[in-house]
């Protein structure tokens, strides 16, 4: 459930990480398939799988700290989106189009004469405009968010590559990690005094716990809606707008979509339970993870293992993250 | 099939070929009960043909059908779409229907395989789930709180077709709240312990004359989940009880939901006090005076995320006194929630800090009414107000409802159950598909002419006179 209190959200986090080691376990016997298929005998495999495969996936790849949370803040905010939408019940599958869109914006932007906030503002802006399409869809026309947000995120992928093409990429990015971290944490408290303090966020949480009950509290549940969404989709976009900050300068594609941040900010959510607090928690987890798997020995094994790990955590802290009531109501 | 444990002393044996009633405290220890039979921990100490089943699915398996209080069919399906995925029912939806039509005769009965299982009344939709039963040709079936689909007519149909699948050598066990309910059985073991004593219904009215028109409902037409409202018409006055009675689908909930404000009119006009409240919103008829108390089987009362204590703050959120530049008062939230649930003695066992999920249906109900009840509104609607409870905690929330009628307030009980009905109020309307058949003094009428006008059998409009016999 979503609305409990910090022990349920403790359990959920322990859940997640269970569903995380046996993803990694499928990982490692995948790793392990792949070195027999080198090595000369089992011994020699196993002692491959775990020196070229598994250390430098669980060591993140080695990585300054520095590093790893640059690569960390943008994932973990795009897991928050994720989690804040579900937390009035929402399911936010465009979170990853948002973001391509907020890159592109800053990207356009960065550089170019401007003070480095007009980038993560634009940024925000597109995220949050993406994310209200299709709260609107949902609130007017009743059309189900996973399928207008779905649908959203392939357009806001063609838009971004369109205005990336419009406003081709600077050689240089010019960086601010300082400010970035700083828009990061603002983002993030900014979510969670929403969410915890504020009347809107109690009227979300309800909404979450049951829509019947949001209405009945006299709360107008298509304009929560709508609200949420767009509040998720600043989060995402302003994500991407964050990573440009941080130096990322990435053509947005289909790649971003299927592996990376499409695939990692999603686990990143289920694994959390579902809770904006899980998703802090494992979406540096995932970020460690997926640089770890980058840092494997190409040669042996491929960077894709790390993503099926995750996945495959993915799916089944699913189960665990997104139940349904006893009595047949939707958590 | 065995069971002990779970019913404390007693050990309760079902033979082949016998019907056999569990008579529960409360409606929610009956359902309790039903969901443990097939629990993974708790029904380890039920077995069904010496195999303990840890799912219903499990119990299927052995020849056990498991139907709970909410049924098995799926509201949004027609009954033969559903029907038809059962083993042994041809495909082809001409044969399909022919086939269970024919297993429908055999027992007596008949079944609007067409229609939508949540659009059909109780009666009609409780045959529909015994007709999915014998079509999967099982060797036991238990059924949870059948009373809640019911009326008193139709359990007595009911009884005479449970008996028929005995005599075939099925075995019937019913876990019910309702003594009627368990008359039906060859015999029943009654769990019901010290509550045995309270649990006469006999009338608590206390004599007031009823007062002007308050609430005044004009072709009322809405379209909701609990059943579409048809140019729905009634009134409310100050110092009486209007019960509206109906059965599951007859649209008790949208009446409430259109009432309320949650459920918008296609059509209709809503007067409370001379003021027209057809297009305002939920706050704004609250503020007026109109409030509603879902009953603790809706688990829309009080939400189940939080403590009690706030949840009497729930339909007051964004009033000044509890928020300040958007941000949440907890502190004026908390106190007014503990004094509101003082003044209206809702006393959870866990305290006011008892996570709202541990409250039972009658704490529940107590803080709901509680929180509807302050500021003394001039129309209560109190919808399904005691189903699930213990005999003693319903009068206990009747009493409440008395209290408030006898400070010259107007009160709208939506409900299912006719006892209550009877024993409440000082004029029954009857509710079915969508459209008020009937209008009764509780003196004057009886259960079974309830019933009768609740299935749909009779109308005022169209009434045949009623001969008890």
């Amino acid at each position: 459930m979503r609305n409990k209190g910090a022990a349920e959200a403790l359990k959920k986090c322990l859940k997640g990480f269970l569903c995380l080691l046996f993803g990694l376990l499928c990982a490692f016997l995948a790793l392990f398939f792949l070195a027999w298929a080198n090595a000369r005998n089992g011994e020699a495999a196993l002692r491959s799988a775990l020196d070229e495969g598994v250390k430098p996936l669980l060591l993140g790849g080695g990585a300054d700290a520095l590093s790893f949370l640059k690569a960390a803040l943008p994932l973990t905010l795009l897991s928050l989106s994720v989690a804040l939408a579900w937390q009035g019940g929402l399911y936010q599958l465009g979170a990853v189009g948002q973001y391509a869109l907020g890159m592109a914006a800053a990207l356009a932007l960065n550089g170019r004469g401007l003070p480095w906030y007009a980038g993560l503002l634009a940024a925000l802006a597109m995220g949050a405009l993406a994310g209200a399409a299709s709260g609107w869809m949902k609130a007017r026309f009743c059309v189900h968010e996973a399928l207008s947000s779905a649908l959203l995120c392939f357009l806001s992928l063609y838009a971004a590559r369109a205005l990336c093409q419009a406003a081709p990429i600077p050689e240089t990015v010019r960086e601010y990690p300082a400010a970035a971290f700083v828009a990061g944490g603002a983002l993030t408290a900014l979510c969670f005094v929403c969410l915890y303090a504020a009347v809107w966020g109690r009227a979300v949480r309800l909404m979450g716990d049951c829509r019947a009950l949001a209405a009945y509290a006299g709360e107008d549940t298509g304009r929560l809606t709508a609200l949420l969404m767009s509040f998720s989709g600043l989060l995402a976009g302003g994500a991407g707008g964050i990573a440009v900050l941080l130096g990322a300068a990435e053509e947005p594609s289909l790649a971003l979509l299927f592996s990376g941040p499409g695939i990692q900010s999603l686990t990143a959510a289920a694994l959390g339970g579902g809770y904006p607090g899980g998703a802090l928690v494992f979406g540096p987890v995932t970020a460690w993870l997926a640089r770890g798997a980058k840092a494997m020995d190409s040669a042996l094994f491929p960077g894709e293992i790390g993503e099926a790990a995750l996945t495959v955590g993915l799916y089944l802290a699913a189960f665990f993250a997104f139940p349904r009531r006893k009595g047949g109501e939707k958590a | 099939m065995e069971w002990d444990g779970i019913t404390g002393a007693l050990p309760v044996r079902v033979k082949q070929g016998e019907v056999f009633a569990v008579l529960a405290e409360s409606g929610e220890a009956a359902d309790r009960m039903a969901e443990a039979l097939t629990e993974k921990n708790a029904g380890k100490n039920a077995r069904f043909f010496g195999r303990v089943c840890s799912s219903s699915r499990d119990a299927l398996k052995q020849g056990v059908a498991v139907v709970p209080r909410a049924g098995c069919l799926a509201d949004d399906f027609s009954v033969l779409e559903q029907l038809r995925l059962i083993p042994g029912v041809p495909w082809t939806k001409k044969k399909a229907r022919a086939y269970t039509e024919a297993v429908a005769e055999a027992y007596g009965f008949s079944v609007p395989l067409s229609e939508r299982a949540g659009s059909l009344p109780g009666g009609e939709r409780f045959r529909a789930e015994l007709l999915r039963v014998l079509l999967l040709d099982v060797k036991a079936a238990v059924f949870s709180s059948p009373e809640a689909w019911l009326t008193p007519f139709e359990m007595e149909e009911t009884g005479a077709m449970l008996k028929k699948m005995a005599r075939e050598g099925k075995s019937v066990l019913l876990i019910t709240a309702s003594p009627a309910v368990a008359d039906l059985a060859h015999g029943y073991a009654d769990l019901r312990g010290r509550e045995k004593e309270n649990a006469s219904l006999s009338p608590v009215i206390r004599e007031l004359a009823p007062g002007s028109v308050v609430l005044e409902a004009r072709d009322l037409t809405a379209a909701g989940k609990g059943g579409d409202l048809r140019s729905v018409s009634l009134e409310a006055r100050t110092g009486e009880i209007t019960a509206v009675l109906g059965s599951a689908g007859s649209g008790l909930e949208t009446l409430a939901g259109a009432l309320t404000g949650v459920t918008p009119l296609i059509r209709g006009r809503l007067r409370l006090n001379g003021r027209e409240l057809k297009n305002a919103g939920v706050g704004e008829r609250m503020r007026a005076g109109l409030r509603c108390a879902p009953g603790p089987a809706l688990n829309f009362g009080i939400p189940r995320g939080g403590r009690a204590v706030y949840g009497m703050t729930l339909r007051r959120m964004r009033d000044k006194a509890f928020q300040e530049s958007g941000f949440v008062k907890w502190s004026a939230a908390r106190r007014f929630g503990e004094e509101a649930m003082q003044r209206g003695r809702a006393k959870p066992a866990g305290g006011a800090f008892a996570p709202a999920e541990t409250l039972s249906a009658y704490e529940k109900q107590c803080c709901c009414l509680a929180r509807e009840l302050d500021g003394n509104p001039e129309v209560l609607t109190a919808l399904r107000p005691t189903e699930g409870m213990k005999p003693g905690e319903a009068r206990d929330i009747w009493n409440r409802l008395l209290s408030f009628r006898d400070s010259r307030r107007a009160v709208l009980v939506l409900t299912r159950d006719v006892r209550e009905a009877l024993a409440v109020a000082g004029r029954i309307l009857v509710l079915c598909r969508g459209e008020i058949t009937g209008s009764f003094d509780p003196a004057l009428t009886t259960e079974k002419e309830l019933s009768l006008f609740m299935a749909g059998t009779l109308r005022q409009d169209r009434e045949e006179p009623f001969d008890e016999e």
